[in-house]
């Protein structure tokens, strides 16, 4: 909750010339709909914002989607998104189509470390080959598989998409170096767990 | 064999891609296979900077050979925890064909004049690993950054690769003084040499290196004891 009060208090004390936000909070389903509202009430000292970067705000039920779908849709001078460990596949979809259709600079989005499943990358794809506006796409740390690889090929062939970058790192898209993958996550994991004690 | 569906799907599209500068794709579970697929894609690519990491590449390595040949922009190969030490590049050759292949592989890097930054750390390398690496740095002028940290490399491998490291060095300050007036000794920015099997030599590696390696990264004998060396860094 203080969390919470403290982000509403900083959104609260922004001015219209803000350009760039970073909210890393820490939020549950339960405290984010506070959060978003806030945003969603200050609306208009968005009109200049560049770049938004939101960590760890659960986002993930209907209404949170659309209050962060009405933030965004007041952000026309938006050119980079972050929305990392916020979203999960459904809604996604109606999320980046109201994304795509309104922030009309967006070119850096970056989804890393979302629940994101084949589903919400075949739903994307259309709507960024439609859009060709984003060169910078952010996928990694996300639950995508073989399927999710091929849609990615799809978006790159026939350069229509015009992405400059692409990071697909610590997702399954294949089945065959799992077992390597999976050793390099527990040494990674193992070697943080280290770092934390120390 | 394995079946590479999600490398399959993603070199299709690279393979007529020409906007990709920036490719990340580390730890997906690709094998030896879709990595070789992935590599044939880029060949021909605009590819700036490329990371395969913790994927299984082993044999497929050679397949760089085409993208480093062709490519202009390709500035930064990241290839860590890959199993190199499983290809044949990067091991003691028994037959002229692996040999050949061992050649082309290293040639690669002589040809190719825009990489700068290499990472092959974690790869199980050994000395015969390291002696490949070194005989790339003696032919390729480019690369400027080296991760060779966590390859079982004992003080025979350290040792050729601060002699490649020193000759790479002397050619070419002999040569830009050849052109220029004002030579200067041009170093190689960075070197990781952490977690080999050098703790007993790590001065005498300090000796040869320091005068030719801006950041040297290396662990200190347990009874070492002296100060820091100036831009170089103990760890």
């Amino acid at each position: 909750m203080e969390q919470v009060a403290a982000c509403t208090d900083v959104i609260a004390a922004c001015s219209s010339t803000l350009r760039r936000l970073h909210l890393s909070c820490k939020l549950t389903s339960n405290d984010a709909p506070k959060l978003l509202a806030a945003l969603a009430g200050a609306v208009d000292k968005f009109e200049a914002l560049r770049e938004l970067r939101i960590f760890s705000v659960c986002v993930r039920s209907a209404e949170n989607m659309t209050l962060l779908g009405r933030v965004l849709s007041k952000c026309p001078q938006l050119e980079l998104l972050q929305l990392q460990s916020c979203l999960e596949t459904p809604h996604v979809a109606r999320l980046m189509h109201e994304l795509l259709g309104s922030a009309t600079r967006l070119r850096v989005l970056l989804l890393d470390d979302n629940s994101l499943e084949d589903s919400s990358i075949n739903s994307m794809v259309p709507l960024l080959l439609e859009s060709r506006r984003i060169r910078v796409l952010d996928l990694s740390m996300n639950s995508l598989t073989h399927s999710a690889g091929s849609a990615l090929g799809g978006l790159l062939a026939a350069n229509k998409a015009l992405i400059v970058g692409l990071d697909i790192s610590m997702n399954e898209l294949d089945d065959a170096g799992k077992a390597q993958a999976d050793v390099w996550r527990r040494a990674r994991s193992l070697s943080h767990s280290l770092i934390g004690c120390a | 064999m394995c079946l590479s569906t999600g490398a399959i799907g993603l070199s299709q599209g690279l393979r007529s891609n020409t906007s990709v500068q920036v490719l990340i794709a580390r730890s997906c579970g690709f094998c030896e296979a879709g990595v070789g697929l992935l590599l044939d894609s880029l060949a021909s690519s605009y590819v700036r900077q490329l990371d395969l990491s913790e994927n299984i590449v082993d044999n497929a390595a050679l397949r760089l050979a085409p993208l480093l040949q062709h490519s202009t922009s390709l500035s930064e190969l990241v290839l860590s925890g890959v199993r190199l030490g499983q290809c044949v590049a990067f091991r003691a050759t028994h037959t002229a064909e692996q040999a050949a292949e061992r050649r082309r592989f290293v040639q690669a890097f002589g040809d190719n004049t825009s990489l700068c930054k290499l990472d092959v750390s974690n790869n199980r390398l050994g000395n015969e690993g390291a002696q490949t690496v070194a005989e790339i740095l003696g032919c390729n002028q480019t690369i400027m950054w080296l991760n060779m940290s966590g390859n079982r490399m004992t003080h025979t491998g350290a040792m050729a690769l601060a002699r490649a490291v020193r000759e790479r060095t002397t050619a070419y300050s002999s040569s830009s003084s050849s052109s220029s007036s004002s030579s200067s000794v041009v170093k190689l920015e960075y070197l990781d040499l952490r977690l080999n099997n050098l703790h007993a030599h790590s001065l005498e590696l300090l000796a040869i290196l320091e005068p030719v390696v801006s950041t040297l990264l290396i662990e200190r004998e347990p009874e070492f004891q002296g100060t820091i060396v100036d831009g170089v860094q103990e760890v």
